[in-house]
């Protein structure tokens, strides 16, 4: 019984110390803001329930630049942050998490136009991060968009 | 006699090494640019490092408003020289040829291939002139001299490495640098700046 007692409580402060090393972001923000935003509608398709779980889409928005084309930005958070999240991405070792993602850029025919934002990047999330990731149409007559997001390896 | 088991142990040995050493390769096969499976070294641009560089300064170009002009005219911009301060060498025609091809895909500017530096030029632009004299063509299909754009934009811009050790662990540091230049004034009117960090240790055996 003893012996039993013992090793759960060795196995429990593992536990703890071993996700208590992880760190995991902390932020504040100004409210209210004064931002003027533009949000973005949008419909979504996930395939991956885990993805879809550890991130958050807290917005979707778009201006114009300077330079007359759209420009699109998304925010994302991390939600790979409490006891059990960070103990399994510390076990698994996918913590900090990769994430590649891509924007296309259509015209007004829906043809995908080709250029050098048109390739797939890399993000990578500290648990609780949040991060703004953007992408400007190629001339000004591409409006419409298609990001793609999946999971990537921390090699 | 006494020595048969001896050789077919040896011969079976050999055979399974070599299917074992055989076994452990891949087939080539194709896969996309700039995604997680392209390999990634530690002190060496790789392919993602290029992607995520011209995706960059392609984005903050297009987006700066920098290539409009006030009169509404298409500027001509010239590629200038891209400097090498990395430990390597390197073949910057890769992020070159992107913003080219992302100047261009803008419509907000013309990029010259009748001047800039190295292999940024097309010698036919001067050479075709050349003929002007040649009993071979027809004088009047020429081009004529005195009919090239002079550019008003130069795209020049630097790489630079930084390469730190300690112990095992190596970490290199990369910044592409990249300046566009008003050749009326002289004055740099943009500028984009990528980092790209990447950090490994390296086996023992090493």
């Amino acid at each position: 019984m003893k012996r039993i007692i013992f090793l759960t409580a060795i196995l429990s402060v593992s536990i703890t110390l071993f996700s208590g090393c992880q760190d995991t972001v902390n932020s504040m923000q100004n409210t209210p803001s004064s931002m003027k935003l533009e949000p973005v509608n949008a419909s979504c398709y996930s395939t991956d329930d885990f993805c879809r779980d550890r991130l958050k889409i807290l917005g979707m928005n778009k201006s114009v630049t300077p330079g007359g084309s759209m420009q699109i930005q998304v925010v994302i958070r991390s939600e790979r942050y409490g006891f059990w999240s960070e103990l399994w991405s510390g076990i698994m070792g996918d913590n900090p998490y990769y994430v590649n993602y891509k924007f296309d850029w259509l015209d007004q025919n829906g043809m995908k136009v080709n250029t050098a934002n048109s390739a797939w990047m890399t993000a990578i999330f500290i648990p609780g991060e949040t991060k703004f990731i953007s992408s400007v149409a190629p001339s000004d007559k591409c409006k419409d968009f298609l990001l793609q997001l999946k999971e990537a390896d921390s090699k | 006699m006494k020595n048969f088991p001896d050789l077919y142990f040896r011969i079976f040995s050999a055979a399974v090494l070599l299917a074992v050493l055989t076994g452990c390769g891949t087939s080539a096969h194709y896969i996309e640019p700039g995604s997680a499976e392209a390999l990634v070294t530690i002190s060496e641009i790789d392919q993602a490092d290029w992607t995520k560089a011209a995706a960059n300064a392609a984005n903050s170009l297009v987006a700066s408003g920098a290539l409009k002009r006030k009169d509404g005219k298409k500027p001509v911009v010239m590629i200038s020289r891209i400097r090498n301060y990395t430990l390597q060498h390197i073949e910057s025609k890769i992020l070159v040829n992107k913003i080219r091809q992302a100047i261009l895909a803008s419509g907000q500017a013309a990029v010259s291939s009748a001047v800039g530096y190295g292999s940024n030029i097309d010698i036919a632009v001067r050479r075709i002139r050349a003929k002007e004299l040649d009993d071979l063509f027809n004088a009047k299909t020429v081009p004529p001299r005195g009919t090239v754009i002079a550019p008003n934009l130069s795209l020049s811009g630097s790489i630079i490495q930084q390469t730190t050790y300690k112990g095992r662990d190596e970490e290199s540091y990369f910044m592409f640098h990249l300046t566009l230049t008003d050749l009326d004034t002289g004055l740099a009117v943009w500028e984009n700046i990528t980092e790209v960090a990447k950090q490994g240790r390296h086996s023992v055996f090493k």
